[in-house]
Order: structure tokens, then C-alpha cells, then sequence
């Protein structure tokens, strides 16, 4: 039990673990947790910035609960992999991109315009009650 | 009814206290796993068929080898992979529960055994609620009271309870909810919304983090401490008193169920089960009632 609890404070310390995994027994201590992270990436197409959210790729949800319990660069960096590995496809009637095509409109887009993968967690100001997304970690 | 219920309960030819106390406590544990070692396919399908036997077998449930194999299985899915999937807390005591038996039955003498169960449950348990009271401290946003502002205002789980006692309604606490749902399921990471709240939620979230430091500090403390402080007899009043303070509201029933199983060992004296350990094995049973929405059924009728 030590040895995650130490574990614990190493990996959130270091590699963004959320506090309440990994056996540390910190559950409903901090508001950042996993169930509150957003992971995706950033596709620049057309001069337009556009965020996956990938709680909407169903095909990649493994991967999105991973990083959102452990952000690390490694594992940023392997699921990116992964994601430019496949076929990616932008709809320009709802303006989305998604996995398969979604109209007999929609676009093949060039896998170099992956930007940037990252994982985001709400925040939340006390003061102003403010409730916004910051960045945990990200990978390009 | 419960009158009968809990005569019943006290009878010495009740059929449950027929049995030693090592075997209701390795009961209560495969009950357990039964109930909630099915975070995946496999584990759905597999685990019933491995853990029904040793409920029907006094053989298999005694058996050593048996429970190694289920600690290498918790332990796989539960300590190894536990950064992969989502495998929450409560599934780590779960294996440290099964280790412990583990241990015990390879290397406890038979009039030792419910003993040395009684003792590793008593510090699962004292150094689970250590570790959660120092993660308290490292988290500046439980201190400052703002983490059971956003929990209360924004998980259904305390919506009940947060609108009775601070005057803010139902409807603008479901829109929190909304709100947040509609945050993390984003296309655009620059949203935002203003929350909900009032002056009397942010005051009662600043006590309730402080109570709930203290309360499982005790807890941390007199499940740690051995039994000849005095402070330590009274670890079993602790715990009584978060269980009864913290599942009404919200329970984790997964965490409140393996409590239960190893506050029923834990309280084991002398191989005999105490007043204590039949208000653990009540809660054990009682645990699912926790689905009733008691503090909206209340909301209705004021």
C-alpha cells in the first residue's frame, strides 16, 4: 500500500497521473480527476483550428480513458502515433472531423495536419466561479 | 420486522453463526468479488464460475492454492494494469484484501488465522484512510474548502442534500451538471461557465472539508494505532460514524461494500463476532438500499 501511495505522489507529481488513480487512496481530495479530463487533438484545416474530442471517437476510447488517467509525453506521444496512423475525414456541412466519412461531401484530410495532442482538466475559480479547461500535457 | 430481524441475528443456532468467523469473512470477500470483479469481458464472464464454488465448498473456500490464484488475478488486473484501465481505489483494497488471505492461509497456524485476518483488515483499513487524509493536505483546493463547492453544486449524487440545507434549487444545480457535461464532451477548449452557487454553499463546503479531515483522520489514527492506547478503542465508534455520515449522501458502493467486509474482520475478538462486526454485516446487507434517493424523497414533502 506504500509503495502506491508513494507511486501515486511520484506519477502526479511528474506525469499529470490524476491523484485519484494508481491505488494512492486520494480520492475527493482534488477536483481534477479523470472523469473530468478532456483528451483530443488539433487539426489546422483551412486556416480553422478544429478540437477532436475523443469521448466522440468511439474507436479510440481505450486510448481516451488512458490518457486521461496518465498524460504522460510517452503515452501522448504513442496514441498520437495512432491517431496519424488512421484515416481521418472533415465534413464541410457540420464543419467536424471524424473517423469515418460522413457525407458523400466529406474530405480525406493530410494527416500532417495533426497539430497537437493534449489533455485538458476543468478548473475551477473559487473567487470568480469560473469553471474553464487548462492544459495538463500535450505532445505535437 | 427488524425487531425479528435482528432476534434472529442474536440467536446462537443462527444459521451464519454456525459458522467460524474465518468462514463468513472469506465469504463476505468472494460475495464481494462477486459482485463487482467484472470491470471487463473477461472478468465478467470467468469470475462467476471461479467464485461460486468456494460458497457451495468448504474445501475450496479454505484452500490456499485457491486464493493464491485469485491474487494473482487481482493483482493483474488491479495492481499491474491499474494505470491502463480505469481501475478505482476500492480495486486495489480488493486485492489487498485477497492477498492478505492469501498470506494468512499459507503462513498463519490454524488458531491464529481469524487473528492475523482480523489484524491485516485493521490495517488496510487505518492506512487506506491515512493515506486519503494526507491527500487532503496535498490538495490546496480541499483545504480552501472550493473542491465540495464544485462536488456539491455539480454531482447529482449531493444535489439533494446541497438544496435542502443551502437554499439554492434543484433546477440551477442540474444546469451545473449540464453545464459540466457539456465542458467535457467540448469541440471547442476555450469554453467556459460561470457556476451556480451561493455564500451559504461556499461556508458549509469550507466545514464539511474540515469534518471530513477530522473523521477520517480518526479513523486514520485509531485503525493505526494498536489496541493498547485507549484512543484505539474507540476506532470502531469512527468508522460507525462515517459510515453513517458519508453513505446516505454518497455512496461509492464498491468501497462502502469491502469497508463493510473487512470492518465485520477486523471487529472479530477472541474468534467470536462482536456487536461490532453485526453492524458491519447490517451495513453489508443494507448497502444497496443506498440506490434510494432518500435526500430528493425528502425534497418532495418539504
Amino acid at each position: 500500500m506504500l509503495f502506491f501511495f508513494a507511486r501515486n505522489i511520484y506519477l502526479v507529481q511528474s506525469k499529470g497521473l490524476d491523484s485519484w488513480m494508481g491505488g494512492g487512496m486520494r480520492m475527493f481530495g482534488k477536483i481534477d480527476k479523470m472523469l473530468y479530463r478532456v483528451a483530443g487533438f488539433e487539426v489546422t484545416y483551412n486556416s480553422k483550428k478544429y478540437f477532436i474530442n475523443l469521448r466522440s471517437v468511439p474507436e479510440f476510447e481505450d486510448e481516451d480513458v488512458a490518457l486521461r488517467i496518465l498524460p504522460s509525453d510517452d503515452r501522448l506521444k504513442e496514441i498520437s502515433k495512432k491517431i496519424k496512423s488512421k484515416k481521418w475525414f472533415f465534413n464541410p456541412e457540420k464543419e467536424n472531423i471524424t473517423l469515418k466519412p460522413t457525407s458523400v461531401n466529406s474530405l480525406l484530410i493530410d494527416n500532417a495536419l495533426i497539430t497537437k495532442i493534449e489533455v485538458l482538466t476543468v478548473d475551477f475559480d473559487a473567487k470568480t466561479k469560473e469553471i474553464k479547461l487548462k492544459d495538463i500535457n500535450y505532445a505535437n | 420486522m427488524l425487531t425479528k430481524f435482528l432476534t434472529a441475528l442474536n440467536k446462537k443456532d443462527a444459521l451464519l453463526f454456525n459458522e467460524k468467523p474465518l468462514t463468513i469473512s472469506l465469504k463476505l470477500i468472494i460475495i464481494v468479488l462477486l459482485m463487482y470483479m467484472n470491470d471487463n469481458n473477461y472478468l465478467a464472464i470467468f469470475m462467476p464460475v471461479f467464485l461460486v464454488p468456494p460458497l457451495l465448498f468448504k474445501n475450496i473456500l479454505q484452500n490456499k492454492y485457491y486464493w493464491a490464484l485469485l491474487a494473482l488475478i487481482s493483482a493483474i488486473f488491479y495492481l499491474i494494469l491499474d494505470l491502463v484501465a480505469y481501475v478505482p481505489n476500492h480495486k486495489h483494497i480488493f486485492a489487498y484484501a485477497i492477498i492478505a488471505v492469501a498470506i494468512v492461509l499459507f503462513f498463519s497456524k490454524e488458531e491464529n488465522k481469524i487473528y492475523m485476518l482480523s489484524y491485516q483488515a485493521k490495517i488496510i483499513i487505518g492506512l487506506c484512510f491515512l493515506f486519503a487524509t494526507i491527500g487532503k493536505f496535498l490538495a490546496p483546493e480541499f483545504l480552501n474548502g472550493s473542491f465540495f463547492e464544485f462536488t456539491n453544486t455539480t454531482d447529482p449524487r449531493f444535489f439533494g442534500v446541497t438544496s435542502i440545507l443551502n437554499n439554492i434549487d434543484i433546477l440551477s444545480l442540474k444546469a451545473n451538471e449540464s453545464n459540466l457535461d457539456l465542458l467535457i464532451n467540448t469541440v471547442n477548449p476555450k469554453d467556459s461557465f460561470n457556476l451556480l452557487s451561493n455564500v451559504s454553499i461556499s461556508s458549509s463546503s469550507f466545514f464539511l472539508s474540515y469534518w471530513t479531515i477530522f473523521i477520517e483522520g480518526m479513523i486514520a489514527i485509531t485503525f493505526c494505532l494498536p489496541n493498547k492506547y485507549k484512543l484505539a478503542q474507540f476506532r470502531n465508534w469512527f468508522l460507525i460514524i462515517f459510515i453513517f455520515s458519508t453513505y446516505p449522501i454518497a455512496t461509492v458502493k464498491g468501497f462502502a461494500i469491502i469497508l463493510s467486509a473487512l470492518g465485520f474482520i477486523q471487529s472479530i475478538e477472541d474468534n467470536k463476532i462482536t456487536k461490532f462486526s453485526k453492524f458491519y454485516l447490517v451495513v453489508f446487507v443494507l448497502l444497496p438500499l443506498t440506490d434510494i434517493p432518500f435526500s430528493r424523497l425528502f425534497n418532495l414533502f418539504i
